[in-house]
C-alpha cells in the first residue's frame, strides 16, 4: 500500500486541534500541524512530553561551569602570580568567570538543542506546506496509507477544514 | 475579539507590516544627521589613536573619565530591555508584547555601543583582543583575577544571549515576512528564518528554548552590572570600596534602562501610529517601574552617605562631603534632582499617564544617570588618599564630547534602522495573545476593532 499525504487548511486553531486529535486517536495516520503562532490547544493535544531542549541546556551549562573554572585555575597554576600571600587558586574570581561561561554555554546549548530537534535550518519546506500557515491559517498534514484517504478527508471536513490538498 | 482567528491574524499582521513600508524624507534626514555625528566621532577616535590619549583630558589622578562614564552608562541602559522582556515573559504578562521587541533591540544596541568604550579608553586600542583568554607566545594567559577580564567575559556573554533572545523571537515573524515583502528583504528574511514552517514540533521546542533563554537572561543581566560595579568596588578608592555597589548599580541600571525604554517607545508609538498596541497601560506601568526604581535609587544614595558618616572613616566621609559641596557638587545636585526628586512627580497618575510629561521625566532620568556615573568615576579619583595628588578640576575635552555624542548617534541610528527592517512588535506573539484573550481589554495590547 502506498503512502499519501493529505492537508487540511483551517481558519482557526481550535478546529485544527480537533482535527489533529481526531486523526491521531483513530490511528488514521501521522499528523503534523502548522500554525502562525504557538497554539496551546494543538500543542496540548499533540505534545504530552517535555522538550529535551532542557537537557541540551543542562549539558551546555555544566560544560560551561567546568570550563569556566578549570581553564582559569589551570592558568593560575601554570604561571603562579602570588601576591600578598593570597592563595594561588583564588575562588572568588573563578566564580565570576565560571558563572558567566555557565550562562553562555547553557544558552548556546539550548539553541543547539532547539535547532537539532526542530530540524532547522532547512532549505525546502515539507511537501504541501502552504505559506499561509505563517500568516493566518492553520494546517493539519496527515501521512497515511492510501486506503484511508476517504476517512481522513471526511474527518478533516467534519472538523471544519475549508480546503483540502493531496499528494 | 470578533470574527475568526484568521481575520484577526491578518489585521494584526497588516498593522505591524505597515511599519516596514519605505520611509519618508524626515526619516532619511534624521538618519543623515545621526550618521554625520557618528562619522565625526569615528574621525575623533582616529585622531585620538594617532595623537595619544592625552587629547582625552585625562590628568593625574583622574585617569578614568568620560569614556568609563559612558561605558557604565550604556551597559546600564542594556538592563531593562532583555531583563524586563524576560521577566514579563516568565510571568506571562500579556502587556509585554507591545514593548518587548523594541526593548530587546535597545539592549543589544546599548551593549554594542557600551562595549566599545573600554576599547576607546585603551592606550593602544588595536590590541583589545589581548583580553581574550588565548595563550600568547610567552605561554601567558590573561589574568583572570582582573575585573577587566570579568567585564569582557560578562559583556560578551550578555551580548551573545541578548542577540540570541532577540533573534529567536524574530524567527516566526521573519517566516511571515519572507512572503510579504519584495526585493532584497525577502532574501534576507528567508535566510534568517532558517526555513521555519511553524510545525507543532518546531513550536514545541521553540517555546522551551524561549523559556530557557528568558530564565538565563535574568540572572545574567543582574550579574553583568554587578560585575561592572566590582570594577570600582574591588579598588580601595574612597567612594568606590563599598558592598552596596552591586545592588546599587543594578538598580541604577534598571532605572536608566526603563527611562531609555520610555524615551524610545513614546516616539515609536507616535510615529508609527501604534496606539492600539502601546496603550496607556503600557506607559503607566513603565512609569510606575521608573518611580519604584527611583525610590530605590534615593534609598541607595541615602545609604551611601549614611555609611560614609556612620563608618567613621575620614577618607570616605571627606569624599562624600566633597561630592556635595566640592568641585563636582553641582553635578551631584543635578543628579539628585533628576534621579530622586523629579521622578516623584510620577506619584501623580495624571503625570504618569501624560506621555509628554513621562517622556520629559525619562529624559531627565537619563541625564541624571549619566551624571551619576560621572560623579562616581571622576569625583572619587580626584580626591584619593593623598591630598598632594589632588589635581585640577578634570574637564572633558571636545574629543570626549564628540565621542559621547557619537555613541548616542550610533545607538539611535541602529534603532532607527532596526525598526524599519524588522517588526518592532512581535507579530506571532500578538496573535498568540489574541488567541488567548477572547475578550479584548487593555492588557492584551490587541486593538478593540479586531
Amino acid at each position: 500500500m502506498s503512502q499519501v499525504r493529505i492537508l487540511g487548511v483551517f481558519r482557526d486553531g481550535s478546529s485544527a486541534a480537533r482535527a489533529a486529535v481526531a486523526v491521531r486517536t483513530q490511528g488514521l495516520g501521522e499528523v503534523v500541524t502548522f500554525s502562525p503562532t504557538p497554539d496551546h490547544a494543538i500543542l496540548g493535544a499533540l505534545r504530552k512530553d517535555v522538550s529535551p531542549v532542557r537537557l541540551f541546556t543542562l549539558v551546555g551549562a555544566v560544560i560551561g561551569c567546568l570550563l569556566g573554572f578549570i581553564l582559569p585555575a589551570y592558568t593560575m597554576l601554570d604561571w603562579p602570580l602570588i601576591t600578598g600571600g593570597k592563595p594561588t587558586i583564588s575562588i572568588p574570581p573563578l566564580v565570576v568567570i565560571s558563572f558567566a561561561v555557565t550562562m553562555l554555554l547553557g544558552a548556546l546549548g539550548a539553541v543547539a538543542g532547539f535547532l537539532s530537534l526542530s530540524g532547522l535550518p532547512v532549505l525546502a519546506p515539507p511537501a504541501l506546506y502552504d505559506s499561509r500557515f505563517s500568516e493566518d491559517r492553520f494546517g493539519v498534514l496527515v501521512t497515511c496509507e492510501s486506503d484511508r484517504i476517504d476517512v481522513i478527508r471526511g474527518c478533516l471536513r467534519e472538523c471544519g477544514a475549508e480546503e483540502l490538498q493531496e499528494k | 475579539m470578533t470574527g475568526s482567528e484568521s481575520t484577526t491574524f491578518r489585521r494584526l499582521s497588516d498593522d505591524i507590516v505597515r511599519t516596514l513600508k519605505p520611509p519618508g524624507a524626515v526619516y532619511y534626514c534624521t538618519l543623515g544627521v545621526l550618521l554625520a555625528v557618528l562619522a565625526f566621532g569615528v574621525y575623533t577616535f582616529y585622531y585620538q589613536v594617532q595623537t595619544g590619549l592625552g587629547v582625552a583630558g585625562y590628568q593625574h589622578p583622574v585617569q578614568w573619565g568620560v569614556y568609563i562614564t559612558n561605558f557604565v552608562f550604556w551597559i546600564g541602559i542594556t538592563h531593562s530591555g532583555t531583563l524586563i522582556s524576560a521577566v514579563l515573559f516568565l510571568f506571562r504578562a500579556p502587556w509585554r508584547t507591545g514593548v518587548a521587541r523594541a526593548s530587546e533591540a535597545m539592549t543589544v544596541f546599548a551593549i554594542m555601543i557600551g562595549g566599545l568604550f573600554p576599547i576607546v579608553h585603551l592606550g593602544r586600542p588595536y590590541f583589545f583582543y589581548w583580553l581574550m583568554p588565548y595563550i600568547n607566545e610567552r605561554q601567558l594567559y590573561v589574568n583572570f583575577r582582573s575585573p577587566l577580564i570579568w567585564d569582557f567575559v560578562a559583556i560578551l556573554t550578555y551580548l551573545t544571549v541578548s542577540v540570541t533572545f532577540l533573534y529567536i523571537g524574530l524567527i516566526p515573524d521573519m517566516a511571515e515576512l519572507r512572503q510579504r515583502v519584495p526585493g532584497w528583504r525577502r532574501r534576507v528574511y528567508k535566510m534568517l528564518s532558517l526555513g521555519w514552517v511553524g510545525s507543532d514540533r518546531q513550536w514545541f521546542h521553540y517555546m522551551s528554548l524561549y523559556g530557557f533563554l528568558a530564565a538565563i537572561a535574568i540572572p545574567l543581566a543582574v550579574s553583568v552590572h554587578s560585575i561592572v560595579s566590582w570594577d570600582f568596588a574591588t579598588a580601595i578608592t574612597p567612594g568606590w570600596h563599598s558592598t552596596i555597589f552591586a545592588p546599587y548599580f543594578v538598580s541604577g541600571a534598571i532605572f536608566s534602562g526603563v527611562a531609555m525604554m520610555i524615551t524610545l517607545l513614546i516616539p515609536l508609538k507616535t510615529v508609527f501610529g501604534l496606539d492600539a498596541y502601546m496603550t496607556r497601560l503600557h506607559f503607566e506601568n513603565l512609569g510606575k517601574l521608573l518611580l519604584t526604581m527611583s525610590l530605590i535609587m534615593g534609598y541607595a544614595y541615602g545609604m551611601e552617605f549614611f555609611t560614609a558618616w556612620y563608618s567613621g572613616n575620614i577618607f570616605e566621609r571627606d569624599t562624600f562631603l566633597d561630592r556635595v559641596v566640592g568641585q563636582y557638587g553641582p553635578f551631584t545636585w543635578v543628579m539628585l534632582a533628576c534621579n530622586v526628586f523629579i521622578p516623584l512627580l510620577l506619584f501623580s497618575r495624571r503625570i504618569r499617564t501624560h506621555l509628554g510629561a513621562l517622556l520629559s521625566i525619562a529624559v531627565a532620568a537619563l541625564v541624571g544617570m549619566w551624571l551619576e556615573r560621572y560623579v562616581i568615576v571622576v569625583s572619587s579619583l580626584s580626591r584619593g588618599f593623598d591630598p598632594a595628588a589632588w589635581g585640577e578640576l578634570y574637564q572633558p575635552t571636545w574629543v570626549e564630547a564628540s565621542m559621547t555624542a557619537a555613541s548616542f548617534a550610533g545607538f539611535f541610528l541602529l534603532f532607527l534602522v532596526f525598526v524599519k527592517v524588522f517588526p518592532c512588535i512581535s507579530i506571532s506573539e500578538l496573535k498568540e495573545v489574541a488567541t488567548e484573550h477572547t475578550e479584548t481589554d487593555d492588557m492584551t495590547g490587541v486593538p478593540e476593532r479586531v
